[in-house]
């Protein structure tokens, strides 16, 4: 298993919850594994942002130079990833808040939209992570929605309903 | 084999102290390290132990003296500039020769810098940084499982030896999340009988670094050194990767010495026979360990996030024998496994 | 016939003889810490701190556990100590340069977070150990070696008056000023220092003695004459009352500065209003100049 995935939006967009909850996922998936965020001063600047990197063997750098995967919630965050995008990769872009140019290996989704109709806009970091684990087929999709239920099963029925709308979404949006 | 869990290495280095038997925290806010104290500040109180926010670095590690000085296992935590800070009370509790655990995330300097992962702390770490002849038992982990071990082996260290043992590790890995098993070995108990617990029964016990007139401080200093010795030849920490029939060495510590054992793979897949030597304790330095490794050796290349600090001491354990050449980035920029890569193609 | 003894070393003073100069007001005090370790029994439970200065060997004079700090870090020394050691009585022996110059941090937040040991902070105007410099509480007018022409309050600013400072957090249990002048202020200082270690003993926070001490030799007293101007200065001030003294019912320390002079008007007329806005009620802070 090889994956390079960086996910990146604003501050608030919840990347970083995401990053967390995929890694937490393939604790016993991928026998290594790390998770890296942006910290400091630049999480207060354009983009927060964090990347997790897979591997059968050892990892010597946290940091993606070459993404396999790209999670894109706004324009400055494709602005800034989108070139780092390897030839086999695929970025998931949210359409509702960023241009995703039409190339085969891009994927764009109005996950803020998608999000709206599942019950709130700040589920669209659910949205997209949904249409991103579909289609890179590490678990799932009843995983998934497990590993979804777990992370919201101390907010109650009503979120954990949203944001099982808002993953099955993006599931089934491609 | 403990439980596999997911922490970043701030948090599991707390998690290793406290596993290491960590009896009390004193820490002071600062980046990248607030992970530490803050998974300290929950869980150090949840196991009935001592949990204070000083409000300096330089009270810091003086709680950590009294701390030590009452027997009790003390550590803290900070990043660059606080380190800087402590310097003073550093430089005490090795003189009173007091057991503790100081932990430095490195961050970019000098000043304030910034709070990108850096390796500028080598020299301060290694060759002193307070005043007087001595020294600090430095443990380089390279990845969160040594981190987290390491926190918790070093509190044995400390008693055993009556010293402060120092952690330095970096911005990088200790913001990282990556898998580790939860340390489970033993502690091993020391007897402390010039603690200061009470004077029960006895004359009372005197925790200090002063000695008034100059023979008996010298008595002390030799007393020291003579330690020091005995930990050069006990406590030498190293681990190798495809050094065995290597031409080229690289030695590398800490972050540093993961991106270069990717750069041995690529070199390696190229037909340069590269092989890498990583100290994992920065003093005692694996001078001895180096040095008779040459035979074989062309060349050997340090890698450093500095301008060049531990390369210093693998030229004086290379002592001429092969030429030892540089690669390092400062102020907060790591290198890519790419550039060491080129770096070993352009000198091998 | 059957001699009683009326008098004895106390047992935690050790057999040695100490370096303290003629007329210094350590060696005093080291005794009366000594006796009173002994009357309240806590010799065993009993760990002390001495700073950076002419004390800091103190634990050749005192027979305790004992720990030297480097200089002004006293407190958070006292403050791993204690809170490592729950069960034990904690003190801290500080200088007036080692706690109201380079350790003044480290005691303002000790005090703050109401540490549990008791400060003895022993005040004589003057860095002693390192030959007579100026210390944060020399007195206006006094000379010393880096203010020889005396202290200018309007470079070198007025003498720092820790009680007063200590005063306006909520925390300390016990904030005191006593003096080592004659057999009655020796009698107060060593009652008022017991009672600052019962005070720890019950569990109540950061108590604090500030004792005014002499330093013979670096207030220079010249060949012939009793007391320097140094001297005269301390003893006018350490014998100054409280300008409001009859309203200090529960108690209040000097409300004189150490050159004799009125504090500011605001904080006098709000003693003179009402005491309890200065001091909290819980404060047992007391007035033992006279």
């Amino acid at each position: 298993m090889e994956e390079k995935v960086i996910f990146s939006g604003s501050g608030g967009q919840g990347l970083m919850m995401i990053g967390k909850l995929f890694a937490h996922i393939m604790l016993e998936k991928s026998p290594h594994l790390t998770f890296f965020p942006s910290y400091g001063a630049e999480v207060r600047g354009g983009t927060s942002n964090c990347q997790v990197v897979l591997s059968d063997k050892e990892i010597a750098s946290p940091l993606v130079d070459e993404a396999s995967s790209l999670v894109l919630l706004n324009q400055p965050s494709v602005d800034r990833f989108l070139p780092a995008l390897g030839k086999k990769g695929m970025a998931f872009i949210n359409t509702s808040m960023a241009k995703a140019p039409e190339e085969g290996n891009v994927y764009g989704l109005p996950a803020s939209d998608l999000a709206l109709e599942a019950g709130s806009v700040r589920a669209a970091n659910i949205v997209i992570f949904g249409a991103y684990l579909g289609r890179r087929g590490f678990l799932t999709q009843d995983e998934a929605r497990e590993a979804i239920r777990n992370a919201f099963s101390g907010k109650g029925e009503k979120v954990i309903a949203v944001n099982d709308a808002a993953l099955t979404r993006g599931w089934d949006y491609f | 084999m403990g439980k596999r869990v997911l922490m970043n290495g701030n948090e599991a280095l707390g998690e290793g102290a406290i596993r290491g038997g960590c009896d009390c925290y004193f820490g002071y806010p600062i980046t990248p390290q607030n992970e530490l104290t803050a998974y300290m500040a929950v869980n150090m109180p949840q196991r009935e132990k001592v949990f204070v926010q000083a409000e300096s670095e330089v009270a810091a590690i003086n709680m950590v003296y009294g701390g030590a000085a009452a027997g009790k296992r003390a550590m803290t935590s900070s990043s660059s500039p606080g380190i800087s800070l402590k310097q003073e009370g550093i430089s005490y509790m090795a003189g009173a020769q007091l057991p503790g655990l100081i932990v430095n995330v490195q961050r970019a300097g000098p000043g304030l810098g910034d709070i990108q992962p850096s390796q500028a702390d080598y020299f301060q770490a290694v060759k002193g940084g307070g005043h007087g002849d001595y020294r600090l038992l430095v443990l380089a982990p390279a990845s969160v499982q040594e981190t987290h071990d390491f926190a918790a082996q070093s509190f044995d260290l400390a008693d055993k030896y009556r010293m402060p043992v120092m952690i330095l590790t970096d911005g990088r890995l200790g913001q990282m999340m990556e898998p580790f098993e939860l340390w489970e070995g033993k502690i091993e108990t020391f007897d402390k009988p010039w603690a200061l617990i009470g004077a029960k029964g006895r004359s009372g016990n005197a925790i200090h670094s002063y000695w008034g007139q100059a023979p008996g401080l010298e008595i002390v200093n030799l007393a020291l050194q003579e330690k020091y010795r005995l930990i050069e030849k006990e406590e030498v920490r190293f681990d190798t990767y495809k050094l065995d029939d290597a031409e080229l060495m690289l030695v590398a510590y800490g972050t540093s010495a993961r991106l270069c054992r990717e750069a041995v793979d690529l070199a390696c897949a190229d037909g340069i026979k590269a092989g890498l030597l990583r100290p994992i304790t920065l003093w005692p330095f694996p001078s001895r360990e180096i040095s008779a490794r040459l035979a074989r050796m062309k060349k050997v290349l340090t890698v450093e996030m500095s301008a060049g600090q531990m390369v210093e001491d693998v030229r004086l354990a290379v002592n001429g024998a092969v030429p030892v050449e540089f690669y390092g980035r400062l102020g907060g920029a790591v290198m890519t496994v790419r550039e060491i890569y080129e770096k070993i193609k352009a000198i091998a | 016939m059957v001699m009683t003894p009326v008098y004895k070393k106390p047992k935690t003073l050790r057999d040695a003889s100490m370096h303290f100069c003629p007329g210094c007001g350590h060696g005093i005090l080291h005794k009366l810490l000594a006796e009173i370790i002994d009357e309240l029994g806590i010799r065993e439970r009993t760990i002390g701190v001495a700073p950076v200065g002419c004390s800091v060997v103190l634990y050749d004079y005192l027979d305790l556990d004992i720990s030297e700090s480097a200089h002004g870090r006293a407190p958070a020394v006292a403050t791993g100590i204690s809170r490592c050691l729950p069960g034990a009585v904690v003190f801290a022996y500080q200088g007036d340069g080692d706690l109201a110059s380079i350790g003044t941090a480290e005691v303002i937040h000790a005090a703050n977070r109401g540490e549990h040991y008791v400060t003895v902070f022993v005040n004589n105007t003057i860095y002693g150990m390192t030959g007579g410099q100026m210390a944060p509480t020399t007195m206006v007018g006094q000379a010393s070696t880096t203010c020889p022409g005396g202290r200018d309050p309007e470079t070198m600013g007025n003498p720092m008056r820790m009680c007063e400072m200590l005063s306006a957090l909520d925390s300390p249990s016990l904030i005191a000023r006593v003096k080592l002048d004659g057999p009655a202020g020796i009698r107060k200082t060593r009652a008022t220092i017991k009672q600052a270690f019962e005070y720890q003993m019950a569990g109540k926070k950061f108590p604090f003695v500030e004792v005014l001490s002499p330093c013979p030799t670096h207030w220079k007293p010249r060949p012939g004459k009793r007391w320097s101007a140094s001297a005269r200065k301390w003893r006018r001030f350490s014998r100054s009352r409280c300008s409001v003294n009859s309203a200090c019912r529960t108690g209040i320390f000097c409300c004189r500065g150490f050159d004799g002079s009125r504090l500011p008007r605001p904080l006098r007329s709000r003693m003179k209003g009402n005491l309890t806005n200065v001091i909290p009620a819980k404060a047992g802070i007391q007035e033992v100049l006279a």
